[in-house]
């Protein structure tokens, strides 16, 4: 484990999880590619930040109370400029724990998920599944033992039911399913890599497109001591 | 659509009976009638035909059936396919009612001619056929076997309707076994004239057949079936199997839904909605049909389950969630009803484990705790062999329990678990016809099958839904494309019809040029969604013929380039006629509902959850018209995807009344536009309740020519 991760895992051991920016730092560290972003605290960083992000944007808050950000309408999709932005940082401010706004690219594609989890049984699980509403409600999802190869990460992808989805289905853009079983097995190494800290993680969504698999949100959940 | 026959008891009972072909060669299937005709006892008058005369099994044979002085209500025919069409002839002038044609080799090996022939000379003088190709009729009303079958038929409760000859002369030989009586047992063959509707007609109402069973392969008038099979399964169950995938996979590409119903699904969801129960296999159809016959319905869902085991208890309690059997959950009850039967260290939980320990008489104890208990509707017995158990002890805790139970008029079935001892005692306990399985599946899934009837038989007959509609509009809208050569509408020709049967659709304009298509997008107020509009094109996405959110009117003008671009590069002969500029609809969630004229099942609609998903998940539930609005929700519940109506992750309910209506309302235009063959809005976007719901993408399909309607 890199010094800068561990560092990271330190800092959040209060709160239990690791705040969002740091996430995907971590993500970012194990070579999985993140979503553009930047974390800004005040109102000048964030109009900076939008500049360098670039509308339209997606901002997030961020806060050690707010787990699950979209409960209490910590994020707003498609920020189209400085007015709406500076609307959105005023009502984020107001929110439980703020420490902040997450500046995120909008990303286009078809959306992924990659889950992972310390299993009683199994150690450690990577889960990986249609995002959107296929997971919800078809649970069209697929669960292997970490780490895996490329060729089970593959294998994985193709037990999905909803593959088709990824394979240019009407009109749709073809994912680059060599790219996201890379980032699988990215993903799966750094599960495994941090398993005696790390309870479970989320990536979703992970954007999925022609070029590369862009991880779009990330919880990393540690594990009670 | 053949009419109900008033003559169908003839068929059942007849007064007298004609072999022809009748035969004293023991090699030959006429003889093998005529054997069991008078072994099975019949009471009737009897006539053997034979061009030799004599006698045939020391009755007077006759030469021709027109030398016969007395009425004849059935003839069972058994001479070669070429000689048949002649005899039916025949049968027809001396007024035969019912003719039995044993004979095979018609429409199976493709001679539909003579088939047709013989129903067509028949029916002209109101003679019907049964068959041909079938192995004849056996009916315990009056003792009557003409089928060629080697063992004799047990009588009892059962009645059975098979397209297979082979596979009814098998249940026979299951049903000898498994010492399950038949009421009648008829195989209907190439069901030329006579099919399953017409034998439900005197199933139904006679007093006999406690249970019906079929075996079909393939449905031949659908409606007529469903109408029929409504009727009959309100006074007692009947359990379908079916084979042989439909042959309607070919259907129209063109309509998600034509190909959606081209798989067993279709058959699946209507056989449900009229409420007949449908097995996997033979044997889980043989389950289920001796276990309805003989055993009493619950007066409600609370089921125990008694175990001597936990693992068994929990295996039990998984299929009891799979099968569809409620488990009683009050503790406070249970503990009360259970506690003085249950050892400390057992569990008086359901299910209610009595322990490893015990005996028969632990075990009557716990059944007859359970049978006294006005709040217990069924148990289940599960036992896994201990060395407690002998073949009497089983006798005891088994026999003379179900025997308590049947008297007071409880259900309990038992999942014994073992090796030899459970073996042989369910083996004798079977034949006795006491439910005993050797699987605890089986024994819940005989439970499940017995619930799924009481409730369909509870339900109340809701009204029918239905709303007027303006047909003569539609009617128009429909010629109007059979004038340009089309088999399909325009967009903009379904939208209309949605407005004028009050389904909200999104505002829309078509424009054929590039100033228009601003206007028009001004007009509607943007952001706006851009469409091709050409008959030769009906995938418009596959095609890059759409563009979304256009937001002004810069975007407008390359929206409408592209379009024309993409579509002359991909589709270089379709005629374009223009774009269609309509309002960008609020996101929702998208739901697929279509009305269809299915093959067999006649007007059908169809629910899910819409845009992509459709045709990856195959989330989506069929239901034949009419039927109530109650009905209607059942449906939208099925699928799988019905929480996200309920709302997800803090989203308010969704407007489900919006969706209902229309439902409804494409049900009314399939049913009465005879010019329509499929509707498919496809997404119907639906809002939070109270908001609605707005038609997004209508595609109507014409029929080929105009439909009868009724």
């Amino acid at each position: 484990m890199k010094p800068e991760v561990k560092n990271i895992l330190n800092n959040s051991v209060k709160s239990g999880w690791v705040l969002e920016p740091l996430a995907k730092e971590i993500i970012k560290s194990y070579g999985l590619a993140a979503s553009k972003f930047v974390w800004a605290k005040t109102m000048e960083e964030v109009l900076q930040g939008a500049k360098k992000v670039g509308y339209p944007l997606v901002a997030k808050i961020v806060s050690e109370k707010i787990i699950h950000k979209s409960d209490v309408g910590g994020v707003v999709v498609g920020v189209r400029d400085n007015n709406q932005m500076l609307e959105v940082f005023e009502k984020f401010s107001k929110l439980d724990g703020f420490d902040g706004v997450l500046l995120d690219e909008m990303l286009s594609g078809s959306e992924v998920i990659f889950g992972s989890k310390n299993d009683a049984q199994f150690g450690v699980v990577v889960m990986i599944g249609i995002g959107g509403t296929a997971v919800e409600v078809y649970k069209d999802v697929a669960l292997r033992m970490a780490p895996v190869t490329k060729e089970i990460a593959v294998a994985a992808l193709h037990s999905l039911k909803g593959i088709k989805l990824l394979q240019g289905y009407r009109g749709k853009e073809v994912v680059n399913l060599e790219k996201l079983a890379q980032a699988v097995v990215k993903f799966s190494d750094m599960a495994y890599d941090l398993k005696d800290e790390v309870e479970s993680m989320d990536l979703n969504p992970v954007m999925c497109n022609k070029d590369k698999a862009t991880v779009a949100d990330a919880r990393i959940i540690l594990k009670t001591k | 659509m053949s009419k109900q026959d008033k003559n169908i008891k003839y068929l059942f009972e007849p007064r007298s009976i004609a072999v022809i072909g009748a035969s004293s060669d023991k090699g030959k299937i006429g003889h093998s009638v005529m054997n069991n005709i008078i072994k099975g006892g019949y009471q009737g008058k009897i006539y053997p035909i034979n061009p030799r005369g004599g006698e045939i099994e020391g009755i007077k044979a006759y030469k021709s059936i027109m030398d016969i002085n007395g009425e004849i209500d059935v003839a069972c025919i058994t001479i070669p396919a070429k000689f048949v069409v002649d005899s039916v002839r025949q049968c027809a002038a001396k007024g035969v009612k019912y003719g039995i044609v044993i004979t095979s080799g018609f429409s199976e090996i493709g001679n539909s001619e003579d088939e047709r022939k013989m129903v067509q000379i028949a029916n002209e003088k109101g003679m019907r056929i049964l068959g041909p190709n079938i192995f004849g009729i056996y009916t315990a009303e009056v003792s009557l076997n003409t089928t060629f079958s080697g063992s004799a038929i047990p009588s009892g409760g059962l009645g059975i309707v098979t397209q297979s000859g082979a596979l009814g002369l098998t249940m026979i030989g299951q049903a000898t076994v498994g010492n399950v009586g038949l009421s009648t047992i008829v195989s209907v063959g190439n069901k030329a004239d006579v099919d399953e509707a017409d034998l439900l007609e005197y199933l139904i109402t006679q007093e006999r057949t406690k249970v019906i069973l079929m075996y079909m392969e393939g449905v031949r008038d659908g409606e007529r079936l469903v109408e029929v099979l409504k009727r009959a399964t309100k006074v007692k169950p009947v359990v379908i199997i079916k084979s042989g995938r439909s042959q309607r996979g070919a259907m129209a590409a063109a309509s998600h839904t034509g190909s959606l119903a081209g798989s067993d699904a279709v058959f699946d969801d209507i056989i449900k909605q009229c409420g007949a129960l449908r097995a996997e296999n033979m044997k889980e159809a043989f389950d289920w049909s001796k276990f309805l016959s003989n055993n009493p319905l619950p007066r409600g869902e609370n089921a125990v389950i008694i175990t001597n085991g936990g693992g068994a208890g929990v295996l039990a309690t998984d299929a009891c969630e799979k099968f569809g059997v409620n488990l009683y959950d009050d503790m406070e009850n249970l503990k009360t009803i259970f506690s003085p039967a249950t050892p400390e260290f057992g569990s008086t939980k359901n299910p209610v484990d009595i322990t490893g320990q015990a005996k028969s008489e632990d075990y009557t104890k716990a059944f007859d705790a359970a049978l006294h208990d006005p709040e217990i509707h069924a148990v289940l017995g599960v036992f896994c062999e201990t060395s407690m158990f002998t073949h009497e002890d089983f006798d005891r805790a088994v026999e003379h329990n179900y025997r308590q139970f049947k008297a007071a008029g409880k259900p309990i079935v038992f999942g014994l678990l073992g090796g030899e001892t459970v073996s042989e005692y369910t083996r004798d306990a079977r034949r006795k016809n006491i439910p005993v399985y050797e699987d605890i599946y089986d024994a819940v899934s005989s439970l499940g099958a017995m619930y799924s009837f009481k409730r369909y038989v509870d339900e109340k007959d809701d009204e029918i839904a239905d709303v007027a509609i303006d047909v003569k509009a539609i009617d128009s809208i429909v010629d109007g494309a059979r004038r340009d050569g089309r088999s399909f509408l325009f967009s903009h020709e379904g939208q209309n019809i949605m407005k004028m049967t009050g389904i909200p659709v999104p505002k829309s304009l078509i424009a054929m040029t590039i100033e228009s298509a601003v206007k028009s997008a001004a007009a509607i107020g943007y952001p706006v969604v851009m469409k091709v509009v050409s008959k030769d094109i009906l995938h418009k996405s596959d095609v890059g013929g759409i563009a979304l959110d256009l937001e002004n009117d810069q975007e407008v003008i390359s929206g409408y380039e592209a379009i024309m671009r993409n579509c002359r590069m991909n589709m270089p002969n379709a005629a374009i006629e223009g774009v269609e500029i309509s309002e960008m609809v609020k996101p929702g969630t998208e739901m697929i509902v279509g009305a269809m004229v299915d093959k067999t099942f006649g007007p059908t609609v169809m629910v899910g959850l819409g845009g992509i998903y459709v045709e990856v998940m195959k989330d989506v539930s069929f239901r034949a018209l009419p039927m109530a609005r109650t009905q209607i929700m059942e449906m939208i519940k099925e699928i799988r995807s019905y929480p996200l109506l309920m709302g997800v992750r803090g989203e308010k309910t969704r407007d489900i009344n919006a969706l209902v209506d229309t439902i409804i309302k494409l049900g009314a235009i399939i049913r009465n536009c005879k010019g329509i063959s499929d509707i498919e809005i496809n997404p119907l976007v639906i809002y939070e309740q109270g908001m609605g719901a707005r038609a997004v993408d209508v595609r109507i399909i014409l029929s080929k020519e105009d439909r009868e309607v009724r």
